[in-house]
């Protein structure tokens, strides 16, 4: 506890007591007017990204989205379940509202599809050699070129709706919230996956930018807890100054124990 | 903080390891270097000296490199921590806080012990490799060792409670240790009290030994010997008869098949040879255990556990109760009908490393290698005082309804296209396999279902399975690292879910709580309610 204790203010520049953090994050519901929070943003879920994610979808439910499904589909969302999802936004939001989730920066999709494409040219002008080749010894109408061709045309299809749609699908199918129990990450079209990392597991975090997500604001938030399987949780595609605050976040409110 | 550290903890000199140290780094050396040794002696009795020049030549300098590091070597504990320096032209000063050490791990091998020295390891949850390795202090420095880190451990978490400005962030970090007992009863904790929760006999290991098969790891040794023997000129007439047996060519098969009815003398030696090699294999595992866990026991030091053991190499493992991540119950099969059971633990120190060492080995995946089911409870308890044991008294929740039928499909899906492979490969009569695979695959899917349970209790998050050697785990919500719901497109179709509880270091206990077949709507609660108690 004595390096705990003098490792807290360094991250509280503004000198808050951490014990304020941790007795909201144990009680929720009291928040009280008189001892407004102790930082300069309170409600990191709500200020951050423009994109309204849950309300916008469930206002299309034409468009079969993993937020937005009807009640008779199976869930890998709670805002299906029975009772209202018992956690809250942090800086202790109405208990009632469901899990708000954040999307990903909508330019994350166009980065995306262009490493993809780059990708998917190299693949598709490499492809290009054997069909001149098979071209060339069984000339251009024989079936063994027409057969290869359309091979070519079909995989090159996939190819481009992998490098062009999957990208956007990816993006309607991933988003993130920090709640007063951690943050929490979903992803995944066919294999889905949400994971939550309690606030006090986290020991430290990493902001990286390559050059395409540099030249586009964004940047890849890496949460890093003690545990085995899932020792680093990545969340790519934020814009660079939600990951930074996100960072800010993790790091201000995580607990004294290190859970381990 | 620091001026009152300052003040509680005056300037402690500097302290080295024993100068048998520098025995045991060479010996270490030579152990690893044995085979280029026998390379190079073996070429300079051919007349070539130029490997025994560049043994030589290395050797000198690992020498040297040990007394480097046996003069710069040293350390202290101070403020609070473990300050450990070495170097000359690259020094490194390396401090750890006392407060994060996981584990404090000695190990005596035979020639350790004929000096009576020990060499010490000490873990915390960073990286796979200890934090220091202290080789080689004599006992008394270790007992010294230990007792200034247990006492220190104690110090510094009741200080914050003479200093003012650090009451609310204990208060608030609620150390589980510390903060379950008034302030007036922590003096009280000073002093070491010493309990010996469990110690085992010869019966007990023997009884191990006859319900594991460990004696599995000396087959392939024993084959490598006959194999290698080929290459030693002295052992190749003695072993070429049991070799020339071995080496067996594709028409050796065809003659071993008896034609017609097989004679007596050939079902009695395949009789014999069968509970011969039975015999062989527990006697192997019998002595696997004893040579292991000779004269073992468990005590509890305070609020440390301590695990001491070893025929030739001892081993003593101290393991602090908070640090525990998680506790793993198996059962074997031959265990159950016997009425016995192991206990597996898991700490963060020295993290989930491929190459464990004997230490580590014994403190985490062999905790408790042996003990009576009337004993489990009360032991685990032990290890965390704040739990009650009650297996069948956890609220274990079945999976989805659907899982065995999931299971069981899966196993007729599998049969069917193995029969169709086999029966294509060896025609016709390799379809008859799915005659065995079938029953065998539905009996382990019924099984499988059966056992798999969830449970959840205030503190706990518990998790059974298997198919012949039953695993109940637990992880503490306090120590849960990340929580993952995972569903696939087939989970999806049967409407379930994977819930997945991380934790530190996990691997040794050879379990861990990963929950298929639940179902969708349960595992979406349970993952948003562990979410809620695992701050």
């Amino acid at each position: 506890m004595e390096l705990g204790g003098e490792r807290a203010p360094a991250h509280s520049p503004s000198g808050h007591s951490v014990q304020g953090i941790t007795t909201e994050m144990t009680d929720p519901n009291s928040s009280n007017p008189a001892q407004p929070l102790p930082r300069a943003e309170p409600v990191v879920v709500e200020y951050i990204n423009a994109e309204p994610v849950v309300a916008e979808r469930l206002a299309k439910p034409a468009t079969p989205e993993r937020f937005a499904r009807p009640a008779t589909e199976p869930l890998l969302s709670e805002l299906q379940s029975p009772e209202p999802e018992p956690d809250t936004p942090l800086g202790g939001q109405d208990n009632s509202e469901p899990l708000r989730l954040q999307s990903l920066d909508p330019a994350f999709v166009t980065v995306e599809r262009i490493g993809g494409w780059i990708f998917s040219g190299v693949l598709l002008g490499a492809g290009l050699i054997p069909l001149a080749v098979v071209a060339f010894n069984y000339g251009f109408f024989n079936w063994v070129t027409a057969c290869s061709v359309s091979a070519y045309l079909v995989l090159g299809a996939g190819l481009s709706w992998l490098t062009h749609v999957l990208p956007k699908k990816q993006h309607q199918h991933a988003g993130w919230c920090l709640t007063n129990s951690g943050l929490e990450i979903r992803h995944g079209i066919w294999w889905r996956n949400q994971i939550s990392v309690p606030l006090a597991r986290v020991q430290h975090t990493d902001v990286n930018q390559g050059p395409l997500l540099r030249r586009f604001g964004l940047a890849k938030l890496t949460v890093h807890t003690a545990g085995t399987e899932n020792s680093a949780v990545a969340l790519n595609g934020l814009s660079f100054e939600v990951a930074q605050r996100l960072r800010d976040a993790l790091i201000e409110n995580r607990g004294e124990i290190d859970g381990v | 903080m620091e001026s009152d550290s300052a003040v509680t903890f005056p300037e402690v000199p500097w302290q080295r390891v024993r100068p048998i140290s520098l025995l045991f780094v060479i010996v270490a050396k030579l152990r690893q270097w044995i085979i280029p040794l026998v390379v190079g002696l073996y070429s300079a009795q051919q007349g070539n000296f130029v490997l025994v020049g560049i043994g030589i030549v290395v050797f000198a300098i690992v020498f040297a490199l040990a007394l480097i590091r046996y003069f710069t070597l040293q350390f202290r504990l101070a403020d609070g921590e473990l300050q450990v320096r070495e170097g000359v032209l690259f020094r490194s000063n390396r401090t750890v806080p006392v407060n994060r050490i996981q584990n404090i791990d000695l190990v005596q091998n035979v020639l350790h012990r004929l000096f009576r020295v020990a060499e010490v390891r000490i873990e915390t949850a960073s990286g796979k490799e200890p934090e220091a390795i202290l080789q080689v202090l004599s006992l008394v420095d270790v007992e010294r060792l230990r007792a200034s880190v247990f006492e220190q451990t104690q110090v510094s978490s009741i200080l914050p409670l003479v200093a003012p400005s650090a009451v609310a962030n204990v208060v608030d970090g609620g150390s589980e240790s510390v903060l379950s007992q008034s302030p007036a009863a922590m003096p009280l904790q000073l002093e070491r009290t010493e309990l010996v929760l469990l110690s085992l006999s010869l019966k007990h290991l023997a009884l191990a030994g006859l319900t594991s098969n460990r004696g599995l790891l000396l087959v392939p040794i024993a084959l490598g010997v006959l194999y290698e023997s080929r290459n030693l000129p002295g052992v190749a007439n003695f072993a070429s008869p049991v070799r020339n047996r071995f080496r067996i060519r594709s028409d050796d098969i065809y003659e071993m098949i008896p034609t017609g009815i097989p004679s007596f003398y050939f079902v009695l030696t395949l009789l014999v040879g069968l509970i011969v090699a039975f015999t062989l294999l527990k006697l192997f595992s019998i002595a696997w255990f004893v040579i292991r866990f000779y004269g073992y026991e468990l005590k509890l030091i305070g609020n440390d556990l301590r695990i001491g053991c070893g025929l030739f190499t001892k081993v003593s493992a101290t393991v602090p109760r908070s640090r525990i991540q998680f506790i793993s119950i198996h059962r074997s099969w031959l265990g159950r009908k016997l009425g016995l059971a192991s206990i597996r633990i898991e700490t963060a120190g020295g993290g989930g490393n491929e190459n464990e060492n004997a230490s580590q080995s014994v403190a985490r995946r062999w905790f408790v290698p042996v003990l009576w089911e009337s004993q489990v409870a009360g032991l685990v308890e032990q290890l965390r005082p704040d739990i009650q044991w009650t297996e069948s008294q956890f609220d274990w929740r079945p999976l989805s309804p659907l899982a065995a039928t999931r299971i069981r499909r899966f196993a007729i899906v599998a049969t069917v296209l193995l029969t169709l492979v086999a029966g294509f490969v060896w025609r016709p009569w390799g379809a008859a396999i799915g005659l065995v695979l079938l029953p065998t695959l539905l009996w382990a899917a019924w099984r499988t279902a059966k056992a798999m349970r969830y449970a959840r209790s205030d503190s706990l998050v518990l998790f059974r399975s298997g198919l012949i050697t039953r695993k109940v785990s637990c992880a503490f919500t306090d120590k849960i690292q990340t929580l993952r719901l995972s569903q696939s497109p087939f989970d999806r179709r049967w409407k379930m879910a994977t819930l997945a509880v991380d934790t530190a270091a996990a691997g040794p206990a050879e379990h861990r709580i990963e929950v298929r077949y639940m179902d969708a709507d349960e595992a979406q609660r349970e993952f948003a309610e562990l979410k809620r108690v695992s701050t």
